[in-house]
């Protein structure tokens, strides 16, 4: 409204060359001395610490995180928290007992702990964040097992009681994404819609300024339930370009590189920063559209899917740094069926299927039907080096067994509106996954996000629909090894691999932790001093 | 009798730059730059020694070699090939962008400048219209909507240079106007059309035809910038301003990816630069370059 | 005078309407619905078409087009600029932490331009055919020649990365202290680089044509000093072309904003807009532009002015 311009205006006749407060430009100024008590090796207090990052969070409020900056782990902490191996353990929730229908949650909450601003966390706390996540009109991330509680009860001061309408394998699993993290209701309530600006958790670092696509900065907790942490601030800095963040890590402004490819971390890591890789979850696939004539045909998809070198790819995209894809379980998992025969690299067979279905060589290296038509696709990639190398390599892949592909290259928004509108051939896609094989295996659904795949095989959803509800390891697992052969058979997807998020660190931070899902724990993190 | 005053200033003109050309040395270079290119659009295929496209996974990024004469891209694919070929992507787009820009522009300022009146007024506000995105953003909010890929290119760069043209034709056609040989011509009985077309776009020829040259290089490293932001032309396509844009990764452990193309598009865009300053000082010792 | 300022506002004001819906329909055609930023797959593992029509609605964005570019202009015209569809914050807020970034370097890059370019054009002119004006000549095409990019990394490489002299990228602070001083420089040369090799050669040529005019002739003959005929008589008139120039080089560097922001990380209004753009924020776009293209379209209106005002040839009709 007029206030906003004003507030423009007047910012514009202050601010003429330059008064409000920017990146500290400086290497991490160390405002709090080293602490006698501090021993030469042990944990040092103070410094900040500097996160560089390609883009930026859209809002500093921990609930509405997504997942191209973790910082609700820093701000906020959730009933239960992933250990190294991804499973749920209990956290803010001191322990929890499941109805035996797999129905009713109990959850017995930590006393004794505080939020930011000094109001105590219980069970009414506990409630009214996550009942604040699931409102419909917070663009939350909201994991389809959430979408199943039906009630959330405080029974007395510190228990909580969440009941599902029905149970699901992946309940734990989503009350651990650090996005569903505690908020203060007193600051939501006096805030309003002012808390997405200036949110109140109860993390080892508290909310301390945010400006978008440029810093956000959380100062130390020293109230912090688990004990004071070390640092005195953590600052994630935004740098668009790739060169700039490696040489600002390099130099020793930045402490850490978030989602780096695997081409710099290695360099980077002989250059003697850490290199920390996640678990190989992260999904690499080859969508086919199919409802397209040709791509409706299993044939010409696994015709396809011989022509691809995953092998290849691997070396060539991620540096090694990945496992291959089968049937759409990671070989990480413990869901994972080996006895899966999936199509593997065999440019002959490629060309048998091809010639079976009518498409024969010609002279100039491609094929052509009866008719004379040429056996073309159009690839939609991605206008960034992640897409579109391994597009171009898959370009040259089917170019070798005679598939012709021209390529069409667009940002990331057109390439979501092609997939929920099916206005594509085929196209490659990468996204973070979840470590849990039952959500991992819901990305095959033909109802998963826009159906990006754009496949109805009923079978498939059948059993994976089916298998949401088990709770039992072993049933799930053999319902599992079903879905595999199944999506082999099938193959309404080409998985290609599952690599790993990457992070490189300055080698002077100290004990910071990263989860499974990549996610970061900060309460522990400490500077070594030069 | 009018024919021959044309004939002679632009006779004088290209006598001039003739001379100019051979009395300055950076003429010299341009032309010299512009003659390998030359050979370079024409003999593409006989100059360069691997298929621009295909890859060698196997020699990704290797320096200068025997084989690969200016080493290899990320993708193992010769660098050599890719300049050799993509002048005649680069070029071409530069050139049919700026053309494009030239036909359309050039019509306007004629219908303005020499009708006047309302029509006069509304291509003018259109030329400034289009002139109030300061540099490549008028690039940008095209290819924003068409999408990458070369005939958006060079439609983007078209759409770019028609208020520039257009307001330089108009100011000459102004100028022109009231030329004698223009009167006489019409009263020879010239129709509009002709008067338009022989008269006033010949004694417009020159000034375009500087303006044309410099817009060939601007349009070059147009290309490359939008290649930057991700909305250039796609690979495989050997163009050399995604060449230089994809190269910008691996600055540091392979320089040699965007050297090579990044010096193609610097002599090509200084030879044009060159040969534009010539070309002005021939033609026009007093216009100012003004955009 | 007035007449001539107040005629040249008018259409100035309606070339930015024009450019206003210009962009307005340029998003709506561009490929991409910027509903699916709210719907990507990291944020809805299932997404549903009520959720599109709860969007679509909650931003206008279902009504008809010439309805929402009516509702664009009552906002323009009530001076909200709205809030950002990807951040939900005021996007006024938002410009006014920008639109200063950028001014400063804009200035600053301008700043040098001109220094660089008057100084070594004055010196390359006055000594004709020198070493200096045989290095100089040359190297003006250099700057031009260049993808901005290109330039930007190379410097970095140089001056931040091997020499550690100024620091890669973000901004320092306010201009008057060292570090917002330091962060500035290499993003500032780059992007003035263009304008400075242009000024070089103009203010040479310039100078050169108005030292050979009767007057600075017969200022020599009055035996005044080469230096008081230079920089008195000769400077002050071989600048009007200069002026000229200068909405031209705002241009350059508005336009190279885009680019140059990027690659140093530089917080502007080029970089904002970007990010705008790609992630189909209508709001941020429009607002952006329409400030970028305003303040051009300013700067020409008053470089008009003051050349009409230095130079009494120009007849403002």
């Amino acid at each position: 409204m007029k206030r906003n311009l004003i507030v423009f205006l007047l910012a514009l006749a202050m601010v003429s060359v330059a008064a409000c407060g920017p990146a500290d430009p400086t290497p991490a100024p160390d405002v709090t001395p080293v602490t006698p008590t501090d021993t030469d090796d042990g944990p040092h207090r103070g410094g900040a610490l500097r996160i560089a990052t390609p883009t930026s969070p859209v809002s500093p409020d921990p609930q509405l995180e997504q997942t191209n900056a973790k910082y609700a782990s820093a701000m906020t902490d959730t009933l239960m928290l992933a250990d190294a191996d991804g499973v749920p353990q209990p956290f803010l929730a001191r322990d929890y007992e499941v109805s035996e229908d797999g129905t009713v949650y109990t959850f017995y909450l930590q006393e004794g702990v505080i939020f930011h601003d000094g109001e105590p966390f219980n069970a009414e706390a506990a409630k009214f964040s996550i009942i604040r996540f699931l409102d419909p009109d917070l663009a939350t991330r909201k994991e389809p097992a959430l979408m199943k509680i039906a009630d959330i009860e405080a029974l007395d001061t510190y228990t909580l009681r969440i009941t599902l309408d029905a149970p699901d394998a992946l309940f734990l699993q989503a009350m651990s994404n650090p996005p569903l993290g505690m908020v203060s209701p007193k600051a939501v309530e006096e805030l309003g819609d002012a808390f997405e600006e200036a949110p109140v958790g109860l993390g080892p670092y508290k909310y301390k300024s945010f400006i978008p696509d440029e810093l956000t900065v959380l100062e130390r907790f020293d109230d912090y339930w688990q004990g004071t942490p070390y640092m005195d601030e953590i600052h994630w800095v935004v740098i668009p370009e790739l060169t700039t963040r490696v040489m600002e890590l390099e130099m020793g402004n930045v402490d850490v590189l978030a989602f780096l490819d695997a081409r710099n971390a290695l360099a980077l890591e002989e250059k003697g920063f850490v290199m920390i890789e996640d678990l190989r979850f992260a999904n690499f696939w080859l969508a086919m559209n199919l409802e397209h004539p040709l791509l409706s045909d299993v044939r010409m998809r696994r015709a396809m899917c011989h022509a691809l070198d995953r092998q290849l790819l691997i070396d060539e995209v991620t540096y090694g740094l990945a496992d291959p894809g089968y049937a759409g379980i990671q070989p990480a998992s413990w869901a994972f069926d080996p006895t899966v025969e999936v199509c593997s690299y065999d440019p002959e067979k490629a060309g048998e299927l091809l010639d079976d279905m009518g498409w024969h060589l010609a002279d100039d290296g491609f094929r052509y039907n009866d008719e004379g038509t040429r056996l073309h696709f159009e690839w939609s990639a991605a206008n960034r080096p992640d897409n579109l190398i391994p597009t171009e390599i898959a370009q040259q892949l089917f170019r070798d067994v005679g598939i012709d592909s021209s390529l069409t290259m667009g940002d990331h928004i057109w390439r979501l509106t092609s997939a929920r509108t099916g206005d594509f051939e085929i196209t490659m896609w990468g996204l973070s996954a979840s470590i849990n094989p039952v959500a991992q295996a819901d990305r095959s659904h033909s109802e998963f996000y826009w159906n990006p795949n754009r496949h109805y095989i009923e079978e498939i959803d059948d059993l994976l629909e089916r298998v949401a509800l088990e709770t039992d390891e072993a049933v799930i697992k053999e319902m599992l090894s079903e879905f595999q052969h199944l999506a082999a058979e099938h193959l309404p997807i080409v998985w290609l691999y599952h690599n790993s998020t990457i992070t490189v660190l300055n080698p002077r931070v100290k004990d910071l932790f990263i989860d499974p899902s990549n996610y970061f724990d900060f309460s522990r993190t400490w500077l070594e001093q030069e | 009798m009018s024919q021959d005053t044309t004939m002679s200033v632009s006779r004088s003109g290209w006598a001039r730059f003739g001379v100019q050309v051979r009395k300055s040395l950076p003429a010299k270079v341009g032309v010299l730059i512009l003659f390998v290119l030359t050979l370079m659009i024409l003999l593409a295929p006989q100059l360069s020694t691997h298929d621009p496209i295909r890859q060698h996974l196997r020699h990704r990024l290797e320096p200068p070699s025997a084989d690969f004469i200016l080493g290899t891209d990320h993708l193992g694919r010769d660098i050599f090939s890719r300049v050799v070929y993509g002048s005649r992507i680069s070029v071409s787009i530069g050139a049919a962008g700026v053309l494009t820009g030239m036909i359309i522009g050039i019509g306007l300022g004629l219908l303005g400048g020499y009708y006047g009146g309302n029509l006069d007024h509304a291509i003018l506000w259109l030329c400034d219209l289009l002139l109030a995105f300061p540099g490549i953003l008028l690039a940008i909010t095209i290819m924003s909507v068409l999408g990458s890929g070369i005939i958006n290119v060079v439609i983007a760069i078209g759409i770019w240079s028609v208020p520039t043209v257009a307001r330089l034709t108009r100011g000459q056609v102004l100028s022109l106007k009231s030329a004698e040989f223009i009167d006489s011509a019409r009263a020879i009985g010239a129709g509009d059309a002709r008067i338009l077309s022989v008269h006033l776009l010949s004694n417009t020829f020159g000034v375009l035809l500087v303006f044309a040259t410099m817009r060939i290089a601007t349009a070059i490293l147009t290309v490359a910038a939008l290649s930057f932001l991700g909305l250039g032309i796609a690979p495989p396509t050997p163009e050399w301003g995604s060449m230089v844009a994809i190269g910008r990764e691996y600055i540091r452990e392979a320089p040699h990816v965007i050297t090579a193309p990044g010096i193609a598009i610097f002599l090509t865009v200084m030879a044009c630069n060159f040969l534009g300053d010539t070309l002005q000082d021939a033609l026009d010792p007093r216009m100012v370059g003004r955009e | 005078m007035i007449a001539y300022v107040i005629r040249r506002l008018l259409i100035a004001s309606t070339v930015i309407l024009g450019v206003s819906v210009l962009v307005f329909l340029a998003l709506h055609l561009a490929p991409g619905d910027p509903v699916d930023m709210f719907l990507s797959p990291e944020v809805a593992l299932r997404a549903s078409p009520e959720q599109i029509e709860q969007i679509r609605a909650q931003w206008g964005l279902d009504k008809p087009l010439h309805i929402q570019f009516y509702d664009f202009i009552v906002r323009i015209v009530h001076l909200d600029m709205g809030r950002s569809m990807r951040t939900n914050r005021p996007i006024a807020a938002d410009l006014a932490l920008r639109y200063p970034a950028t001014l400063e370097l804009g200035l600053v890059s301008l700043l040098l331009a001109n220094v660089v370019g008057v100084v070594v054009g004055v010196a390359s002119a006055t000594r004709r055919n020198s070493a200096i004006d045989n290095t100089v000549r040359p190297l003006s095409f250099v700057g031009v020649s260049l993808p901005g990019f290109w330039l930007g990394l190379m410097l970095m490489l140089l001056f931040a990365y091997h020499l550690a002299w100024l620091p890669a990228s973000g901004r320092g602070g306010p201009l008057w202290t060292s570090a917002g001083l330091r962060h500035i420089l290499l993003p500032a040369v780059t992007m003035g680089m263009g304008s400075a090799a242009l000024l070089v050669r103009l203010v040479r040529s310039s100078m050169l044509s108005v030292l050979n005019e009767d007057y600075v002739r017969t200022a020599r003959a009055k035996g005044l000093s080469e230096r008081v005929v230079v920089y008195r008589h000769a400077l002050r008139n071989a600048m009007i072309p200069v002026i000229t120039i200068i909405g031209l080089q705002v241009g350059a560097i508005l336009g190279g904003a885009v680019v140059i922001e990027s690659v140093f990380a530089w917080p502007g209004v080029g970089r904002f807009m970007i990010t705008a753009i790609n992630g189909r924020d209508f709001p941020v776009v429009q607002a952006s532009v329409l400030v970028i293209a305003t303040t051009f379209v300013l700067v020409n209106v008053a470089v008009d002015i003051v050349y009409a005002v230095v130079d009494p040839r120009i007849r403002y009709s």
